[in-house]
């Protein structure tokens, strides 16, 4: 059997997946650090490792996402859309399919056909609002990670109305909500369903897709996805794992 | 400017059907004595009895001569008879109506005329008017004149132009109700002064008969009617006039033959189509409109645009900027379409 | 009274205190990105129009021997002003450098092409442009105008109604065209003949006619001609006499149609703001995702010299009136109502063109442009036709993130 990897460099984490045929015998993340390329290569020596094969048998190699120019050994660079968009179309049985990608940098929404071709796609502004960066400075100000975010944001019963998705703006206003003692759960839920309409706006630009998908490092915010699915008004699949979409979509590109 | 074909065509066509119908007669030298030689269908007559008492014999309003044309038959299009020797057609078509309502001629007699006209119409609908109408290539010498002056054309609203095209169906119902009037037995007397009514105020009457060096019968004070007749004559030479000198054609609102060939301009084989999405309703089809038509420029689906105003001079085919956006197609075939000029 | 009423004078000192120091001829890195498209043309007769770029600004007034007319966008009559014998002169202007010196005397979130505009305006056109003229496009160039009014020698306004609709405005595009040629014909002491307007018409409408062919030949044969050197080409007629630019636009022609296309080359329509040089940011990244921005239908190029005069009735009036019909009309600028316009031409381009997909660049800070976007968007959908929207603006920081986009358009183009 032929072993194939995709790399996704993203901005905050690199993601490595392995392929034989079509099950994944290995997989890796490390955070990106300042030096891409070796960041890289690491995450291909540890998901070698832990498929248990060397790095020579690897037939094809594809990087994709934010660094993927960096990695020079890689046979083929692609976007991380069409990555994400192969990704999320396999995992989910080959449906016509809406992607939604909340990364590290970048949200995208990505509309794939029953024959796995991308129709069209969105991808947020070039700030960091409504994306996992939010989230993670957000987390910081309510001094927790994202998990723990999430887990205060689902305590809510009346979320606070947060006008501001920029990330700058949003954090001052969240600290002036905090001096007007509001629940730090509705403020939380507030951040969170201000993503959520983002999101939501990208995803009503589109009509013609069976299944919504919900991958990248968001999609493990169980908050979010509340949200979301509030906001669109349709069930989301989140797929286990789902900050490795991309690159298992990079391997399957590879074959 | 830019190279402008169909307009050198037209213009070209519209001085070669002048001269055909006003100077036939002298160019085929055709001697013409008995209607009957110069006929391709049956001749009409007026049965024994009706209008030989009539004044016209004695060469007054109507008639300045009492010589044939060479076809006594009826095209589309304000051709008159009143030309001397000239003619090549007899008379327009509802100098051909009015006179037979009046003679109550056998409708046997009349399905050769109708059905050529109709043929006629049904082929180019509304195409004579811009191409062949003498008295049209008057006006529009007019309307030069007028450019040459630097004086700008006057643009009408829809509502006064429909205006125009309900007093044309007036015009007609007139006209066409007095002649059947006329020709009840006991009303015959009034023959010699109500015969023709749309042809007694005719511009053409007037016109055509100028190319023939002979003076038309203008003036005629002898009775109340007579000088009716007269005057409303005067009056709808001056409108004439001046509606060909300041707006185009809106004349040919008016004008009844015009209302009758438009009736078969929605399914003439000349068809205007547009294709919508060419457009860039840059409104230049409607400014050189000379019927100041506006369904070409409003038209937002794609298809066949023919209207009932149009008098298919391609003008705007013509002018249009955009290629292929408006063509001229005749039974299908593209004949021309809008592009960029030369 | 201590507070004297505002006179147009008193800021006219702060203006110049702004540009003290930026009226230097030379925009810097001007000639560097000229050279750098140059040797990435390939044909020769491109040369004259990057030459233009190199020295227009400074030799136009020389050269012509007549006085200079700036104006904004696309809806002056550029006929009426070569007819009065001014050479008209199109300032839009998207330079980084010139948004940077535009800074001061408009700050804050404002265009960039407006910014541009300023900043230019204080470089060089200061010295030589005898009327300004400004028609009512967007908020930006007109508050624009009136902001440098104070400085420029005479400024004029023609304030076009923002409904393009033929049938309800057409005369008031004349009696407005027709009141600034009144004020030409007195401002420059001139009475041009019919004859005169006819002929600068002749001279635009063969500048049409060789543009027109120009945008076919590289709509039909991909890759005949890169998109840096037609935007060079187009841009260039904002300053050149038409004459002058028919003229070299035809040896490039002639040099253009002897080419092989490119084949398997992904052709791409690029609408939206216009692309104006030196702010090729877009254009190089399309180029280097391997697309090839084979029509478009932006106003500094398409919008500017697709459409020709069509003078019905050689009166003036309707000469006016015809010229009407060539600049506001058809406009596809969003400023105006009649987005349809904008939306029939793009999908006639793709189909007669058989083009790939749309791409809608959008300044940003130019609304209108966005907004109009959003109607693109849905009707492409529904005819499944490929569409991508880029928002940016002269920096360059967001590069990476537009490469992605456009990367992931052409692998979605497959
Ligand atoms: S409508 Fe005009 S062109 Fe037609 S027949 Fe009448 S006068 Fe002649
Ligand atoms: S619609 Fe066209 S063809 Fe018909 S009359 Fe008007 S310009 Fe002529
Ligand atoms: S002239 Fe042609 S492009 Fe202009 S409005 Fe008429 S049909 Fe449209
Ligand atoms: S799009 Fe409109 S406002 Fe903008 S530069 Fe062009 S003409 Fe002017």
């Amino acid at each position: 059997m032929e072993i194939y990897a995709g790399i996704d460099i993203g901005s905050v984490t690199t993601k490595c997946v392995i392929l034989q045929g079509k099950s994944i015998i290995g997989k890796a993340l490390v955070k990106t650090g300042i030096d891409t390329e070796k960041c890289a290569n690491d995450v291909l020596d540890m998901a070698a490792g832990d498929a248990g094969i060397k790095v020579e048998e690897i037939q094809r190699m594809v990087s994709t996402g934010y660094g993927r120019r960096i990695f020079r050994r890689a046979d083929r660079i692609i976007t991380e859309i069409s990555a994400a968009a192969a990704g999320g179309y396999i995992l989910c049985g080959e449906k016509a399919t809406l992607i939604i990608d909340v990364g590290g940098q970048d949200t995208k929404v990505i509309e794939v056909n029953g024959k796995g071709e991308v129709l069209d796609f969105l991808m947020n502004d070039k700030c960091a609002a409504g994306t996992g960066r939010f989230l993670e400075i957000m987390s910081h100000v309510f001094e927790t990670d994202i998990q723990g975010f999430s887990q205060l944001a689902i305590g809510s019963e009346s979320p606070v109305a947060i006008n501001s998705t920029c990330s700058v703006f949003a954090e001052s206003e969240v600290v002036s909500l905090i001096a007007s003692s509001a629940r730090k759960e509705d403020i939380a839920a507030g951040l969170f369903r201000s993503i959520a309409s983002r999101v939501a706006g990208m995803v009503r630009q589109f009509r013609r897709y069976e299944l919504t998908v919900f991958c990248g490092g968001g999609a493990k915010s169980q908050a979010l996805k509340g949200f979301i699915e509030k906001a669109i008004e349709r069930p989301l699949i989140v797929l286990q794992e789902p900050q490795f979409v991309v690159a298992y979509g990079a391997a399957c590109l590879a074959r | 400017m830019n190279k402008r074909r169909i307009t050198f065509l037209r213009r070209t066509v519209q001085i070669l059907c002048l001269v055909m119908l006003v100077y036939g007669g002298y160019i085929f030298k055709v001697k013409h004595h008995t209607t009957q030689q110069a006929n391709l269908f049956p001749a009409l007559k007026a049965p024994e009895g009706y209008i030989s008492t009539t004044k016209f014999d004695r060469g007054s309003i109507l008639w300045p001569s009492g010589d044939n044309p060479v076809l006594e038959n009826y095209p589309p299009g304000l051709v008159c008879r009143f030309n001397p020797r000239g003619g090549l057609f007899k008379a327009c078509i509802v100098h051909f109506i009015s006179e037979n309502l009046t003679w109550r001629t056998s409708f046997k007699y009349l399905l050769p005329h109708l059905t050529l006209f109709m043929l006629l119409c049904f082929l180019f609908g509304r195409l004579w008017c811009r191409w062949a109408c003498p008295i049209g290539t008057v006006g529009d010498f007019l309307t030069m004149l007028r450019k040459k002056m630097n004086i700008p054309s006057r643009k009408f609203p829809a509502g006064f132009r429909n205006g125009l095209r309900s007093g044309s169906y007036c015009i007609l119902g007139t006209s066409f109700f007095i002649s059947a009037l006329i020709g009840v037995p006991h009303l015959a007397r009034f023959q010699c002064y109500w015969f023709l009514p749309y042809c007694q105020i005719c511009p053409a009457r007037l016109i055509c008969p100028i190319f023939g060096l002979i003076k038309p019968g203008w003036k005629d004070f002898e009775t109340a009617i007579t000088t009716m007749f007269t005057i409303l004559a005067w009056l709808v030479l001056g409108i004439f006039v001046a509606a060909f000198y300041w707006g185009r054609r809106i004349w040919c609102h008016l004008c009844p033959v015009g209302l009758m060939n438009s009736w078969f301009n929605r399914g003439a084989g000349v068809e205007l189509k547009k294709i919508s999405v060419k457009c860039n309703k840059c409104g230049l089809c409607t400014e050189a409109c000379p019927m100041g038509l506006t369904e070409m420029f409003e038209k937002k689906t794609d298809g066949v645009f023919n209207q009932s105003g149009c008098i298919m001079c391609l003008r705007c085919v013509e002018i249009c900027p955009r290629d292929g956006c408006l063509s001229a197609n005749f039974f299908g075939r593209k004949i021309v379409e809008s592009r960029l000029k030369k | 009274m201590k507070n004297k009423e505002y006179l147009r004078e008193d800021y006219a000192k702060t203006l110049k205190f702004f540009s003290k120091g930026k009226d230097s001829p030379e925009i810097p890195g001007n000639s560097e990105a000229i050279e750098k498209y140059r040797k990435l043309s390939g044909l020769k007769e491109t040369d004259f129009f990057y030459d233009a770029f190199l020295k227009a600004k400074s030799t136009i007034p020389e050269k012509e021997k007549k006085p200079v007319a700036g104006y904004f966008c696309n809806t002056v009559p550029e006929e009426l002003l070569l007819a009065c014998g001014v050479h008209p002169v199109r300032l839009c202007s998207a330079d980084s450098h010139c948004a940077e010196c535009g800074e001061e005397a408009i700050p804050g979130d404002i265009c960039p092409m407006v910014k541009a505009a300023c900043g230019d305006f204080f470089h060089d056109f200061n010295r030589m442009m005898d009327l300004l003229i400004i028609p009512a496009t967007c908020d930006g160039r007109v508050k624009l105008a009136e902001i440098l009014s104070p400085v420029a020698k005479d400024i004029y306004f023609i304030d076009i109604p923002r409904n393009t609709d033929y049938l309800e405005n057409v005369n008031i595009w004349e009696k407005e065209y027709t009141k600034f040629f009144d004020y030409l014909k007195s401002k420059f002491k001139v009475k041009p003949a019919r004859r005169e307007i006819l002929d600068a018409c002749v001279q635009t409408n063969e500048r049409t006619r060789m543009y027109r062919k120009i945008y076919e030949a590289r709509a039909k044969k991909p890759g005949i001609m890169n998109a840096f050197d037609y935007f060079i080409m187009a841009n260039s007629s904002f300053f050149l006499s038409p004459a002058e630019w028919t003229e070299k636009a035809s040896l490039l022609y002639r040099e253009i149609s002897g080419r092989e296309q490119e084949p398997g080359r992904k052709k791409i329509l690029l609408a939206g703001s216009p692309v104006v040089f030196p702010n090729f940011k877009i254009l190089d990244i399309l180029g280097d995702a391997g697309c090839c921005v084979s029509a478009d239908v932006v106003c500094s190029a398409y919008g500017r010299l697709y459409d020709p005069v069509e003078i019905d009735e050689e009166t003036e009036s309707g000469i006016i009136r015809a010229l009407s019909l060539k600049y506001v009309a058809p406009s596809i600028c969003p400023c105006f109502v009649g987005i349809d316009k904008l939306i029939n031409t793009v999908l006639d381009s793709v189909e007669r063109y058989g083009l790939d997909g749309v791409i809608y660049y959008n300044i940003r800070l130019c609304q209108v442009f966005e907004m109009a976007s959003g109607v693109l968007r849905s009707v492409l959908k529904d005819r499944d036709i490929p569409f991508l929207f880029l928002k940016t603006d002269f920096s360059k920081e967001d590069t990476g993130q537009l490469k992605t986009r456009v990367e992931a358009f052409m692998e979605m183009l497959g």
